[in-house]
């Protein structure tokens, strides 16, 4: 959980408003039809029990340098140009969130709490995968 | 979480927490054991909670990214998300210069979370009041999924062929070629029709074979698995061939 926690005095570009309860009712509202286009396929199985060393996924084979000369990660910031999979050799469901909100911190010693921000990276893939050992396997994985 | 306003180089972050890398190296993912994850792609909508796993705070992300020189410290999170599509829909369909292919809807999302560990404790806010920066959902297929290659190599071992599935484009080639130390072959599985019969290959021999029909087919050694004389453990599970 990327918690780019901000603090109180974040940026003004990096926030956006809260979408109220209601709003996200509304925009809900209008997403069945989309949906009911039959474009997303549904996925086999999931997994029962943590997969073996050999039955694991591989990394997404694309991905980014952290910063100049950075080590490279195998993921992608979410966006529409951009797989959204952490997982390579994948056919499944996905999907990915950037959720910004607000909380509480607080200092167990002390008792002293701050008001902080967060900004979390958030996404799911469930389908089938291509595991270390070449097999096809299906499973559900979640990217914190 | 930082220490006043945000640094965009992170030198002021103090908490992150992740699951660090997976053994075959995937980024800060996990398997969904306790099925957490609910997805109605039929309705657009999506969610997953998990409480309390147990997770390491590994205070930047520039920390962890280079090798954690600041030690982790163990706590839980907490946290429950909920994504909802909307009506705006994109697709991808570049495979091969982009690596990836699918149908996506953007969409809204949901956060609600918590993390403690031995000093600190964090709890955001009702899940209601969080906000999207950006969400999407859909279906995709990356790698050998989307853009299935047009050469493939497929090792035929003493314990099996490897990979034992394997995907090819449509009009690409297969080749098998035998590494192990007795002889092998490579046969289709009754009813399959392509043709497919190596005989037996000995030690560095190959088998190449172009495909122009697409479909999943079955195959499996002969010599090992079809006549009944398999005594060094060679995987008779049938193999799989994907064209196109």
């Amino acid at each position: 959980m990327h918690h780019h926690a901000f603090g109180p005095a974040a940026h003004d570009h990096l926030w956006q408003r809260p979408v109220t309860r209601g709003e996200f009712l509304r925009i809900s509202a209008g997403a069945v039809a989309l949906t009911s286009s039959g474009l997303w396929a549904i996925p086999g199985r999931v997994l029962a029990a943590a997969p073996s060393p050999a039955k694991e996924p591989r990394p997404v084979s694309g991905g980014i340098e952290f910063g100049p000369g950075g080590p490279f990660i195998h993921i992608f910031p979410p966006d529409r140009d951009a797989d959204p999979s952490s997982i390579g050799d994948f056919d499944g469901l996905v999907g990915a969130a950037i959720v910004r909100g607000k909380g509480t911190g607080t200092d167990l010693t002390t008792g002293k709490t701050n008001d902080l921000l967060f900004d979390s990276d958030m996404r799911f893939m469930q389908g089938t995968y291509r595991a270390v050992d070449g097999s096809r396997q299906t499973g559900s994985f979640v990217f914190i | 979480m930082y220490k006043g306003a945000v640094d965009p180089n992170f030198a002021n972050q103090t908490h992150d927490y992740n699951p660090g890398l997976s053994p075959s190296g995937v980024l800060w993912t996990i398997p969904d054991l306790g099925n957490s994850l609910s997805v109605d792609a039929r309705n657009g909508t999506a969610s997953m909670r998990i409480n309390n796993l147990p997770m390491l705070n590994h205070h930047s992300i520039p920390n962890v990214l280079n090798g954690d020189p600041r030690s982790p410290v163990p706590g839980t999170v907490s946290f429950e998300v909920r994504w909802q599509a909307t009506p705006k829909s994109f697709s991808v369909t570049d495979a091969q210069a982009r690596g990836y292919a699918g149908e996506f809807n953007e969409a809204n999302a949901l956060l609600g979370w918590s993390a403690k560990q031995e000093d600190f404790q964090f709890t955001s806010d009702k899940l209601e009041t969080s906000s999207t920066f950006f969400a999407m959902m859909g279906h995709e297929r990356n790698g050998i999924y989307a853009a299935p290659p047009s050469e493939v190599p497929i090792r035929i071992t003493d314990s099996g062929f490897d990979p034992p599935d394997a995907r090819v484009a449509i009009g690409g080639t297969v080749t098998w070629t035998n590494d192990g130390s007795t002889v092998h072959s490579v046969r289709e599985a009754p009813g399959t029709g392509l043709g497919i019969n190596s005989g037996g290959l000995a030690h560095g021999q190959s088998y190449k074979v172009t495909f122009t029909r697409p479909g999943t087919y079955f195959y499996t050694s002969e010599v090992n698995c079809l006549n009944g004389n398999n005594p060094r453990g060679f995987n008779c599970d049938v193999a799989t061939l994907t064209v196109g």
